[in-house]
């Protein structure tokens, strides 16, 4: 965990838990629209959030680093 | 009004190991509307610290409580990541109620020195101004005023902070009655401080001596574009910010903080992880590290230090409140919250929604300034199209790739003949995007353009001409691929190639984009680029053409 993402392509990111490479260079919007494009979709309709481990919820232009750990978690749940 | 500035250590460098070569004693009373660093041109060689006897501008700051000389509360407040969010729309996800909005925030700040029972610093950890359409408009000028008008004492540099180039930047620095922090960035070579951004800087509340440090992640120049910070050098923050703070206790500072753009996030346990838990579990004499970047919520410990990050956009204001022992120097931590800035029973801070209105009125009548001329309408389509071209042209000379891509989603309205608005180019291209560069064999850049032909459309492009059948099989529609001048495009062969960052996280089924090497986001707005480019043609005095279509040949 948190090896520096200049040395690296690809961060290691989970979203709900499934495993994404992705660029240092990206947001969690990113990870988002890697994992499931209609998941980004239900964020920016409102219909959905993206927390931490806690439920607190993260920004979609947020920094990503090695090892994150995000969850999509809809309202209607909640 | 009149902010004290006294430039104790002009001309002191920071070697990186803490040596202190030079040290002038200087005083500067500078009128508040004045450079915070007139001497010291931005990004020249400069000043490391700014020292302010009463902290920066406090319009509404409360009178100090009266404590005893040695026990006093320092409330700390901090904004991170306002990203220019200055009209908010926000709502708070746990309750449904609006949140945020500069106007709302100077409130719950005005709140809490009302309220505070000793000396309150205002601070931003980073990212404050790229991210709305009146701060991307005026270039950051109404977050600085914003943050002025609040009596901000230190801000850390966030990456965002150079997306309008150094220039840019070295103007806010100029506006700012607050310094712009950040230790562990280096120019000439890595030796010295780029000019305007100080290490940190000293604050006196009453007899409390305060050192506040800044450093950003050093991953940054990943995420920055290069032209923005070419010459400057970004180092590992723990061992520059351990001797600054022990510098700052030589110095007489009672209470050392440390505003870091880094990120980091909370397990269910509450463990802090990520860079930031990486540099508080390596400090010394810090009392407290206030992070930011990944817009995350954190609100904990780390090797006894409080580390708070306030998510982002002005939604919560992070405060932590310390017993501090101002004779003998050492605190405790009194509270440590991260609270949601309500809308609903606060009233806003009207000097503050004026701000934001008088810029709101100035650029409304900037998105109806012409930018260029068009000699004829450019259309967009789902098959190839001149907009299209163009547009991928543009991407293509933003960034020196040999071949861009876009979808034609992206394109959402035709231009018309005649005058060229920037409200045009918004309406164009509404979305956020951004420029990646990435590099694809020839195997991958023909994939990219099965990819992107369908029956109803096929994707846009520069830099290559290709034959296609959309009817055939998936992975058989593209017939042929050449660069522009003719030469057949080689299968091994690495191209570099732009497009959107929609597209390449795999937006519209572009998965092939994940497989490139060297991915970059050059965090260049596909629109800002698009205005820029008009622009230069505008003062060129030519007009915008569309180009000669025939970069997709639809064969039957």
């Amino acid at each position: 965990m948190n090896q520096k993402a200049t040395t690296h392509e690809r961060i290691k990111v989970f979203v709900n838990g499934k495993q994404l490479w992705i660029s240092p260079t990206f947001s969690v919007r990113h990870a988002l629209l890697a994992h499931d494009e209609d998941a980004l979709a239900d964020v920016i309709a409102g219909e959905a959030y993206v927390a931490d481990a806690r439920g607190n919820e993260i920004g979609l232009d947020g920094a990503l680093f090695d090892g994150m750990r995000l969850y999509v978690k809809s309202l209607e749940v909640e | 009004m009149q902010v004290q500035i006294n430039l104790i250590s002009l001309l002191k460098k920071y070697s990186g190991v803490g040596a202190t070569i030079l040290a002038l004693g200087l005083t500067l009373a500078v009128l508040s509307s004045a450079p915070i660093l007139s001497s010291a041109p931005p990004f020249g060689e400069a000043a490391v610290r700014a020292e302010t006897a009463t902290g920066a501008e406090e319009p509404s700051a409360a009178p100090q409580a009266s404590v005893p000389a040695c026990d006093v509360t320092l409330t700390i407040l901090c904004v991170t990541d306002f990203h220019g969010a200055l009209l908010s729309e926000d709502k708070d996800f746990a309750t449904g109620k609006p949140v945020g909005g500069a106007a709302v925030v100077g409130a719950w700040i005005d709140a809490e020195r009302q309220n505070a029972k000793g000396p309150v610093l205002v601070v931003a950890s980073g990212d404050m101004m790229q991210g709305s359409a009146i701060s991307n408009l005026s270039r950051g000028e109404v977050v600085i005023e914003f943050m002025n008008r609040l009596g901000f004492e230190a801000c850390a540099i966030g990456n965002h902070e150079f997306d309008w180039g150094v220039d840019v930047l070295k103007e806010r620095i100029r506006q700012a009655r607050f310094p712009f922090l950040a230790a562990n960035i280096f120019s000439g070579g890595g030796t010295k401080r780029p000019g305007g951004i100080l290490p940190y800087t000293i604050v006196q509340k009453g007899d409390l001596k305060i050192g506040i440090i800044g450093v950003i992640t050093e991953d940054a120049p990943v995420v920055i574009n290069p032209r923005s910070i070419k010459g400057l050098k970004f180092q590992r923050p723990e061992e520059i910010v351990n001797k600054i703070a022990a510098q700052l206790r030589k110095e007489g500072a009672k209470v050392v903080i440390v505003l870091a753009h880094i990120g980091g996030s909370q397990e269910k346990n509450g463990a802090i992880v990520g860079p930031i838990a990486d540099l508080a579990s390596k400090l010394r004499g810090v009392d407290a590290v206030l992070g930011g970047h990944s817009h995350t919520i954190v609100s904990g410990t780390v090797n006894s230090i409080p580390v708070m990050i306030s998510g982002s956009n002005g939604i919560r204001l992070g405060i932590v409140r310390l017993k501090v022992d101002a004779c003998k120097g050492g605190s405790s931590l009194l509270e440590e919250s991260v609270k949601p800035t309500f809308a609903e029973g606060v009233e806003p801070n009207k000097a503050v929604a004026s701000i934001v209105e008088s810029f709101r009125k100035k650029f409304a009548g900037q998105l109806d300034k012409v930018i260029a001329v068009a000699s004829e309408p450019i259309m967009r389509g789902r098959g190839e199209s001149a907009l299209g071209d163009l547009i991928c042209d543009i991407m293509r000379d933003a960034v020196g790739a040999a071949i861009a891509y876009e979808n034609s989603g992206g394109i959402r309205t035709d231009l018309n003949k005649g005058s060229i608005t920037g409200g045009h180019i918004y309406r164009i291209i509404p979305f956020d995007n951004t420029i990646v560069t990435m590099y694809l064999s020839g195997k991958q850049v023909k994939q990219a353009l099965e990819q992107g032909t369908t029956e109803k459309g096929v994707v846009q492009v520069s830099g290559i001409r290709y034959s296609y059948k959309p009817g055939d099989p998936s992975g058989q529609r593209i017939k042929s691929v050449t660069l522009e001048d003719g030469t057949p495009i080689s299968p091994a062969k690495l191209y570099l190639v732009a497009t959107n960052d929609f597209m390449a996280n795999g937006g519209d089924r572009f998965t092939v984009f994940q497989e490139g090497k060297k991915i970059r986001n050059t965090q260049i707005l596909l629109r800002d680029a698009v205005i820029s480019w008009m622009e230069a043609r505008q003062r060129a005095g030519k007009e915008i053409a569309p180009p000669e279509l025939g970069r997709a040949e639809l064969l039957q």
